[in-house]
């Protein structure tokens, strides 16, 4: 036996579908089927993928920021002359040597180059007297 | 029409042997499977015999007032991507009705904060006063034409899980355990669930009831 609930809900007549939904649904279909690139205005990359892409390179800028920032340094064995002993050096000691050598350039004046010259010059004076000393 | 079976995924998850054979009988079943192994018809016999029940479905789980095509579209769209993967482990209306209350839950989150069953807007946009849709006349409204809102605005009272498990138990002849499935929940649960929902229906709809006997 039916319950009055029953009948009373059956009622409710049932929606009805606009014209056109199958033939809208099975276009939208077939558009979804055609590869991306082929599409006039279609991306050739995919948001998700574009995301990836972009945290990928934050991370690596960030890396290179932090290392740039005096992160650890990089280490990688250097093998100088030709001698029995391979001399290990740090790229790190080699590029503070580098930057010496440029602060020396950068600093340069003539004050710097004449205590240079001088100290040329005592030398110079040094070898002379000894080449006079007798024999 | 009876589309024939093409060479599908018919095993259902660990039970190492092919489907029920009143899986197979289903004829959405049958169509999918075709539809899967290329005939693209398939798929088109599928829009055209299960649109009218995603409507219906949809416009009973969100109200009068709210646009449903874009759900219904979206609801055959995905069934359509899902051809590579699908697999017969029940009757079609179950696979299809969990896509579309998904997306009828979707957009009822995306609309917590107003009411489901919003009130229309006049012309120069300011909702309308709502009525109180229970003891607003009910002998002026109880007669056949006017039914169909009265049961509608009777079901917009009922809790979200309760009128979506009575639409799909009364209008759709779900079990109580593809209810289950849909809501993800026990058949056990299901069966509360309705028992719930029934009882509010009819303090709801008596009135009216009473009145058109009156």
């Amino acid at each position: 036996m039916t319950d009055w609930l029953d009948e009373i809900l059956d009622r409710d007549t049932p929606e009805s579908v606009p014209e056109g939904f199958l033939e809208r649904v099975i276009a939208q279909a077939q558009v979804e089927e055609v590869p991306a690139q082929h599409q006039a205005g279609g991306r050739l990359i995919s948001f998700p993928q574009l995301m990836s892409m972009t945290a990928a390179a934050v991370m690596l800028l960030a890396v290179g920021f932090w290392l740039g920032q005096g992160g650890d340094t990089l280490h990688a064995p250097a093998v100088l002359g030709n001698g029995p002993e391979n001399a290990m050096l740090d790229l790190d000691e080699l590029y503070q040597n580098r930057e010496v050598l440029e602060a020396y350039e950068v600093l340069a004046d003539d004050d710097l180059n004449s205590a240079f010259y001088d100290a040329e010059t005592g030398t110079w004076a040094l070898d002379y007297s000894i080449e006079d000393q007798p024999r | 029409m009876a589309g024939p079976i093409g060479a599908g995924r018919l095993t259902e998850p660990g039970a190492g042997r092919g489907p029920r054979a009143s899986t197979l009988e289903d004829e959405g079943v049958q169509w999918m499977l075709a539809f899967q192994a290329g005939d693209d018809d398939a798929f088109t016999s599928l829009v055209e015999r299960y649109q009218g029940a995603a409507f219906a479905m949809l416009r009973r789980i969100l109200g009068p007032h709210m646009a449903v095509e874009d759900l219904a579209q979206e609801a055959f769209l995905r069934v359509w991507r899902s051809r590579e993967r699908y697999q017969a482990q029940g009757k079609f209306t179950t696979f299809l009705y969990r896509i579309t209350y998904n997306l009828a839950l979707n957009r009822i989150r995306d609309h917590k904060r107003k009411p489901l069953y919003s009130m229309p807007r006049s012309a120069d946009g300011v909702e309308m006063e709502a009525e109180d849709s229970v003891s607003a006349a009910p002998e002026e409204e109880a007669d056949h034409s006017n039914w169909g809102v009265i049961v509608q605005r009777a079901l917009g009272e009922l809790p979200e899980n309760q009128r979506v498990a009575m639409v799909l138990q009364h209008y759709d002849g779900l079990e109580l355990y593809e209810i289950g499935e849909i809501l993800g929940i026990s058949p056990q649960a299901t069966k509360s669930l309705l028992h719930r929902a029934r009882t509010n229906l009819r303090t709801l709809l008596s009135p009216y009831r009473e009145a058109e006997n009156d």
